[in-house]
């Protein structure tokens, strides 16, 4: 297991190399001049020369990647444009928020998921099946944003049960928990259908094998059958897809927290998109990419101690 | 090629999936002449009017047909959910072929596929926009930048399993050349599975293209795109919430239409995989 643990970690390096060279291209390929773009057409030259010499602009570009790479490593991701302060506190600030939006939003997923994947097995070919497959199918065929503007509409404004948008502190407060629940179920309906589609699949697949007809002869009950001895083996795959979809949904929060007004990460770096505040989107993009990564790395290795087949490939 | 059809037809959800779409590529083609009304033309007068004879799916806040612009804007999706893949699958499954068949090559381009897999796919693409600046050509290639990966691992994989089989191995012995060997003999063997997956990445692609015009990173106005025309009703939610509950409804319509496709095809194309996926 170790040498496994340890040639992961050696996979990883290359990659977390290569993240932080396409973060650091996002300003490099801005077409015409960005401090133009960021100093505006109609600025001085003084304050256009003020605004390359911060940003590095006039050394060579392996210089400005080594500064680049060695401040990031250090925790330093530069100044934002607009408010002047650390891209690293802009970000940290936020990055709570969307770690309770991505969390609560799973624990939705797997709650909504697991049983619906795991009844639609056991009742297969039923309406019961049909319907929650065929309700995965078009739930992954929705798009998010549109997902949460018919919940806005309906559950915000027709209905009046819950706020349209923001954030009124932890989700263990009754208002907190009144405004998370939109955008977190907004957030888990492609998770959802995913984890009910594996679970399923994962299911049928464990309730063919000889052991489970062999539990079944012995007098097993129909519920230790699926509980017990079917439903762990089903759910080994599904714990990577869980592991894979958090890294999904930290991606899906650009466009929820936008929706939503949520002051997540995702906000920020859409914010920071549209006013063309270089420094934070690259602290955004360099932040996700590399959770993301260190996420589908923890996913390797729960998976490579759940099936022990794994380590040996 | 029948036995193929005849499990193809079986498949209801397909079957339906087809329908959908060669519906949706029959109005964007004839756009011009079943939109009731130019879908640029303001009529400030009747805005966020509801559904009626003259407009059946109501006007927008520019009292623009709602009905002619998801018309119109059937060409634009179907044009980059098809373009974004093409562009996709042509450097994804060249890296994929090179990689799985020149193993100097292999290492040096599944790192860099890593690289691009380690951004989620939404990120990806809004980051690439955002470099390169909004336009429909940037969509596309941002929409395809994100499926180059998963082609490239796709048809590495393939050329992987082929390589070692006799008739790969006999075409080598005769002195076929590589590109002979790679385009001629593996690719038409792998085209099955690039066709299952391509109609479900055009579904994606769709989807993700929608989500940049939503987030204004997309076309620019006035031309109707459907993530555009839902963001656009966001403001007028609670007195027309049909202007931007139809367009949305339009993108469900043609994802759902790929992705139904993509499952058939599947099934249909190889029977093996698609029990064990629809399944």
């Amino acid at each position: 297991m170790i040498r496994y643990i340890l040639r992961r970690l050696f996979q990883t390096v290359p990659v977390l190399f290569g993240v932080s060279l396409l973060a650091f291209a996002i300003m490099h390929v801005v077409p015409g001049d960005p401090v133009r773009l960021i100093a505006g057409p109609d600025a001085p030259e003084s304050v256009v020369q003020r605004v390359r010499a911060e940003l590095g602009l006039e050394r060579p570009l392996y210089v400005q990647y080594l500064t680049f790479l060695t401040r990031a490593l250090q925790g330093d991701l530069g100044r934002s444009l607009r408010s002047r302060s650390p891209v690293t506190v802009e970000i940290w600030s936020r990055f709570p928020a969307t770690l309770e939006l991505t969390t609560v939003s799973m624990v939705m997923a797997i709650l909504v998921g697991i049983p619906l994947g795991l009844v639609a097995a056991v009742r297969r070919s039923s309406w019961l099946d049909y319907l929650a497959m065929g309700a995965g199918l078009a739930s992954l065929s929705m798009p998010i944003f549109w997902v949460a503007i018919v919940a806005i509409w309906l559950f915000s404004l027709h209905l009046g049960w819950l706020p349209v948008s923001g954030r009124a502190g932890p989700f263990w407060e009754w208002e907190g928990l009144r405004h998370i629940l939109l955008p977190a179920a907004t957030l888990a309906t492609t998770s959802v259908a995913i984890i009910s589609r594996l679970t399923r699949s994962g299911m049928l697949d464990v309730l063919g094998r000889e052991y489970v007809t062999t539990a079944r002869a012995k007098g097993v009950p129909p519920l230790g059958v699926v509980g017990k001895h079917a439903l762990a083996n089903a759910l080994i795959p599904v714990v990577t897809v869980v592991g894979l979809q958090y890294g999904f949904l930290l991606g899906g929060a650009v466009v929820t927290e936008t929706i939503f007004a949520w002051p997540g990460v995702g906000r920020l770096a859409m914010t920071a998109i549209l006013q063309r505040d270089y420094p934070v989107v690259q602290g955004c993009v360099l932040l996700v990419a590399v959770v993301f990564v260190l996420v589908n790395l923890a996913v390797d290795l729960l998976y490579g101690w759940l099936d022990p087949r794994i380590r040996y490939e | 090629m029948s036995e193929m059809w005849r499990r193809f037809l079986r498949h209801r959800l397909a079957v339906a999936g087809l329908g959908l779409i060669l519906v949706l590529i029959l109005f964007a083609l004839a756009a011009p002449r079943v939109a009731p009304h130019d879908p640029i033309r303001q009529d400030l007068p009747r805005a966020l009017a509801g559904p009626s004879a003259e407009f059946p799916l109501g006007t927008d806040e520019f009292g623009r047909c709602i009905l002619s612009r998801i018309l119109y804007g059937a060409r634009l999706s179907l044009l980059v959910g098809v373009i974004a893949t093409a562009i996709g699958a042509a450097v994804g499954i060249l890296s994929g072929l090179a990689a799985g068949y020149f193993p100097r090559l292999d290492a040096p381009i599944m790192r860099v596929m890593d690289v691009l897999l380690a951004f989620p796919s939404i990120l990806l693409a809004i980051a690439v926009v955002a470099a390169l600046g909004p336009s429909l050509v940037n969509v596309m290639i941002a929409v395809g930048v994100r499926s180059i990966p998963s082609y490239a691992r796709l048809a590495r994989s393939m050329v992987l399993s082929l390589k070692e089989l006799e008739f790969v191995q006999g075409a080598t012995a005769l002195g076929a050349s590589h590109p002979r060997v790679l385009f001629r003999h593996i690719l038409p063997n792998s085209v099955s599975p690039l066709l299952v997956f391509s109609s479900m990445q055009i579904a994606t692609a769709i989807l993700l293209a929608a989500i940049l015009s939503f987030l204004g990173l997309g076309v620019q106005p006035p031309t109707p795109e459907w993530g555009k025309m839902v963001s656009d009703g966001r403001a007028y939610l609670m007195e027309a919430p049909h202007v931007s509950l139809f367009p949305g409804l339009a993108i469900f319509v043609a994802v759902m239409g790929f992705n139904c496709l993509g499952d058939g095809l599947r099934d249909a194309l190889d029977p093996r995989v698609g029990r064990v996926a629809v399944e």
